[in-house]
């Protein structure tokens, strides 16, 4: 984030949410705090960059004007949670390459 | 030599610990990083040698009485192939330490995983998503099968799963879509290790050891999926940053030697034996008769690990320098019976191949 951005989107992509700011996509840190069907809720809004450095940035997604996300990007590890949606798309991508079995894909997605 | 701080006589305590419950293994890895080789399951005299459960647990509660432990993990050979397994898991869990196991796979069945519950962390190895390169990798048929119905097991039973990545020449081309597999799986974080060299798996070093170009790329390809699905990737072996530059990842966490500080992991073996990381091969005493502390502050080894500089260093980037402390010096160690030349994958992996 050289140019330090002041607003980015919300878009869906792959299923996957992410902020699009300065031509880049990157991906919204998906943890405890920040759940995919909050992010749901902000598609298409622009969001605030809040704080930024060469590597780094705080992003407030918006919601009815107020800010009540906070999301760090990189997202902080001991916070990282991995999207459900995006495990469940992965399985039945390798089910239907027949890496993994009917058996288990039934114990993964349940 | 380094000269050492002041405070080295007084450093905090280590707070986590590796077990090693046994030296058998029912795998055969040909990447194993054991001293001596990986011993048969069916090795008698490495059976008869273990400690028994009351052995470990009393080795766990000394460890506890000298030390403010937080975390153990239970490691092997293959832990799991001592039936004890749960008590000692039990004893663990009722000092309020975490545990974690770290395991093959291979014989976690779902009546196993009902054993040991989910309040300890699996760490499993995935080699590949591709069941003949994983097999080749663990040295037999059907290990590959038996992973992914383990890990498929833990994801079910809402367990904790910790995917582990050891990358050599024979899978590095397969770490993304291995990586995208353990995701499925129910992989919590990803655990990426470059082949480690020791003194028995030197001899495979040129058919194993991944080049440096192909650590490159399987650091690229993680960077990219840790932020694509926000999975927390460690390399936990150390990727010596003269040989990449790993400062430019900010998605993944780089592992580096503690020098038998706090934040050291001494390793406990079957017999009792302390070593300094699981790594070594040096014994520095036995905690049925020693004790911990004794070891951690008086023991000439301990500084020294410490405080040896490997020679090849001498005219490397301070910058460089201050964030790889040096290597593994247990891999160099165990490779040329000296802590004073570095890792040999810093010069190997560099070679063209």
């Amino acid at each position: 984030m050289a140019n330090q951005p002041k607003t980015g989107t919300v878009v869906l992509k792959d299923g996957i949410y992410c902020l699009e700011a300065e031509g880049k996509l990157r991906a919204i840190p998906v943890s405890p705090k920040t759940q995919p069907a909050q992010l749901k809720d902000v598609v298409g809004q622009k969001v605030e960059i809040l704080y930024s450095e060469p590597t780094s940035f705080v992003a407030g997604l918006l919601v009815g004007g107020r800010i009540p996300i906070l999301c760090y990007f990189p997202r902080d590890p001991d916070l990282s949670v991995v999207d459900e949606g995006a495990r469940a798309t992965l399985a039945k991508q390798f089910l239907n390459e027949g890496v993994l079995s009917q058996e288990n894909y039934k114990k993964l997605v349940g | 030599m380094k000269p050492a701080p002041d405070n080295f006589q007084s450093r905090p305590l280590p707070k986590s610990f590796v077990i090693e419950l046994t030296k058998r293994c029912n795998n055969h890895c040909l990447y194993c990083y054991m001293a001596e080789g990986p011993s048969s399951q069916d090795c008698d005299h490495d059976r008869s040698s273990e400690l028994n459960t009351k052995g470990i647990t009393d080795i766990i509660a000394k460890l506890c009485d000298e030390a403010p432990v937080q975390s153990i993990a239970l490691s092997g050979g293959e832990p799991l192939l001592r039936e004890d397994l749960p008590e000692i898991l039990s004893f663990i869990q009722n000092k309020g330490i975490s545990a974690v196991i770290i395991t093959n796979g291979t014989l976690l069945t779902g009546e196993r995983l009902a054993s040991l519950g989910t309040k300890v962390t699996y760490e499993i190895t995935l080699l590949s998503y591709r069941r003949e390169v994983h097999d080749r990798l663990a040295g037999r048929r059907g290990a590959w099968d038996a992973v992914v119905d383990a890990m498929a097991n833990v994801r079910q039973a809402k367990g904790t799963l910790v995917a582990v990545f050891v990358a050599t020449k024979l899978n590095s081309a397969d770490v993304s879509k291995t990586t995208e597999l353990a995701i499925a799986l129910g992989a919590s974080g990803l655990m990426y290790n470059r082949m480690n060299l020791g003194a028995h798996n030197i001899r495979q070093a040129d058919r194993l050891l991944p080049t440096a170009g192909m650590i490159r790329e399987n650091l690229d390809a993680l960077e990219e999926l840790s932020g694509r699905y926000q999975l927390p990737v460690a390399a936990s072996v150390a990727i010596e940053p003269c040989v990449i530059d790993t400062r430019k990842y900010k998605q993944i966490h780089f592992g580096w030697c503690p020098l038998a500080g706090e934040e050291s992991y001494f390793t406990i073996d079957p017999r009792g034996n302390v070593r300094i990381c699981n790594h070594s091969g040096v014994v520095l005493g036995n905690l049925k008769q020693d004790r911990f502390t004794d070891i951690y502050y008086n023991h000439p080894y301990v500084r020294a690990f410490r405080d040896t500089w490997p020679v090849e260093c001498e005219g490397c980037d301070p910058e460089l320098k201050a964030i790889c402390c040096g290597g593994c010096k247990a891999s160099a160690e165990q490779c040329y019976g000296t802590l004073a030349r570095v890792d040999p994958f810093v010069t190997i992996s560099q070679q063209v191949h």
